[in-house]
């Protein structure tokens, strides 16, 4: 899956323009690349383009004008056949989570390795692993119905992570849970940024983006500019998040 | 990939039940439809076959003539014959000559007996070409006119009338059938895309999520496969009974007529088949539905 040889952007976005039928343009010349291992914030205000930003990367829609590379490969020039493979390597945090309601905990989350033909073995491993890591070991096989909204955002969050994804996209992946569970699971974000996940999340907390200190993409009326870190990013990042998303262990988070 | 039982297509079990309620219901009345063409089928072919090969005209003889084999009775042969000979269909036309005549009636009348003192009528044996259509009713009709007193054998006539309206049952059975089949294809068809608005987000969910149009279209096809051959198996058992009642209201040993109504090993075997069928359309219907749905997806 992964090249690590491949010098070319995760995202690179050129002349970018989405407009919805009958509506004015959502997003105008929008125009920036991601390198792989890069972390930003989205921000901007309700209204901005944010999550319309997000959806092109996750490949729900087309641009209406210019060119988006994603993984190195021109979009436009990818056959249809070839994009479940693209979308394999997206993890998505949806805003308002996309839980299936058919499907207890467990099931929602394996459903990324499934589509990737994983054995079961393999899934029952990594899923009860990554569920008792953001707390949800007691919800197993329940269904999101009975779950708390900060429950099924974990889940959401656990879907997205569970294969380990080279571009992990969040939509406001924090609004639902308690500042301590916020704190890991940016923590979690992290480690999968160490292990080379290009990360893009849109959040509104500037708590979050004051803590952890990454460049911005800010949106206003649909426009985009590239505010770069505050600060300095912290150091060594460690916690105690799944092996397979490279998490250590020893470390008591 | 095949996803296992585990790994399905997550579909709703409400959204599908309408499928199988449908299938049940269609797959009944189906069995029960052709269950009656194929036997009415069968009972027209066997009554075919039955009026088919020959056929006896009987013409009488004119006793006041007081010569049983006079002109006139040769006069009614003649145009009888002239008749056959202009309808298609028939194949030879023979009439028995006394020889023929005694040997018919030696059982009745002994060896010795002289037939000609005797006021039988004259027989001809037609022969009829059985890759020919012949039709009874037009020729007794033509007969009447041409010959008032001839008599075509009348249990052949009155056969061939009964296989008149077998048909025409026969051809509405066919239609119902076919309209049935039309319905139930509409019907799985917007039970499908009724269904399929339901299930839209979590397909677009697993189409983003990076599963293959035909993985998905597949599962919850199978999906809808199963739900339809659910349903059908159910419809398809409901229908035994009212065979079975139908089947001992005609019972061949009470009616030889309705003995060649049974239906053939193969029949059987199309009938089993209907349930399996129906399942095979709502898979194919689900199948492309959804195929053309994801085809408009990024």
């Amino acid at each position: 899956m992964r090249n690590p040889l491949s010098s070319a952007p995760v995202v690179d976005f050129h002349r970018v323009h989405l407009k919805y039928e009958n509506g004015p343009n959502v997003l105008k010349n929008i125009q920036f690349s991601l390198e792989r291992g890069s972390f930003h914030f989205v921000t901007g205000d309700s209204g901005a383009g944010k999550t319309s930003l997000l959806s092109l990367m996750y490949l729900d829609q087309r641009p209406t004008a210019g060119r988006i590379h994603l993984f190195g490969q021109n979009l436009s020039e990818v056959k249809r056949t070839q994009m479940p493979k693209l979308r394999r390597r997206i993890g998505v945090v949806f805003q308002d989570f996309r839980l299936i309601d058919s499907l207890d905990t467990f099931d929602n989350v394996a459903l990324p390795l499934r589509i990737d033909g994983m054995k079961e073995t393999e899934i029952q491993k990594r899923v009860n692993e990554l569920l008792a890591w953001v707390g949800l070991e007691k919800c197993v096989h329940a269904y999101p119905e009975s779950l708390s909204g900060g429950e099924k955002q974990r889940i959401a969050i656990a879907r997205a992570v569970i294969n380990a994804p080279d571009l992990l996209l969040a939509d406001e992946p924090t609004g639902n849970v308690d500042d301590a569970m916020a704190n890991r699971i940016l923590h979690l974000f992290l480690e999968l940024n160490k292990m080379g996940t290009t990360l893009v999340i849109a959040t509104h907390n500037h708590g979050l983006i004051r803590q952890f200190k990454k460049p911005q993409l800010h949106l206003s009326n649909g426009v985009l500019e590239c505010l770069p870190a505050p600060f300095e990013a912290p150091s060594e990042i460690v916690s105690n998040a799944p092996e397979f998303l490279g998490g250590n262990h020893d470390f008591e988070f | 990939m095949i996803l296992n039982s585990k790994s399905r297509l997550p579909v709703r079990e409400h959204a599908s039940l309408f499928l199988s309620w449908m299938t049940m219901l269609m797959v009944f009345i189906a069995v029960l439809s052709l269950v009656g063409l194929m036997a009415l089928t069968n009972l027209i072919d066997s009554w075919n076959r039955s009026i088919s090969g020959s056929l006896t005209i009987q013409i009488p003889t004119y006793t006041i003539q007081g010569d049983s084999r006079g002109d006139a009775v040769q006069q009614d042969i003649d145009r009888t014959i002239d008749l056959l000979r202009q309808t298609p269909g028939v194949e030879d036309v023979t009439v028995l000559d006394e020889t023929q005549m005694s040997d018919l009636m030696e059982p009745w009348l002994g060896a010795s007996e002289k037939i000609t003192d005797l006021p039988l009528p004259a027989l001809l044996d037609v022969s009829l070409d059985d890759s020919q259509p012949f039709d009874f009713v037009a020729f007794k009709n033509q007969m009447q006119e041409a010959v008032p007193a001839a008599q075509v054998d009348s249990h052949r006539v009155w056969l061939s009338h009964l296989i008149e309206t077998a048909r025409a049952i026969q051809n509405m059975i066919a239609f119902i059938l076919f309209l049935l089949i039309l319905t139930t294809s509409f019907t799985v068809i917007y039970t499908t895309s009724s269904s399929l608005a339901l299930q839209a987000p979590v397909i677009k969910l697993l189409h983003m999520m990076g599963a293959r149009d035909t993985i998905i279209a597949f599962q919850y096809a199978f999906f809808n496969f199963l739900k339809a051959l659910g349903g059908g198996v159910v419809g398809f058992v409901l229908a035994l009974p009212i065979i079975w009642i139908a089947s001992t209201l005609f019972n061949p040993v009470q009616d030889p007529l309705f003995d060649a109504a049974r239906l053939s090993a193969d029949q059987i075997y199309i009938v089993l088949a209907i349930p399996l069928m129906a399942a095979l359309f709502a898979f194919v219907a689900a199948f492309l539905t959804i195929l053309k749905t994801l085809g408009r997806l990024v």
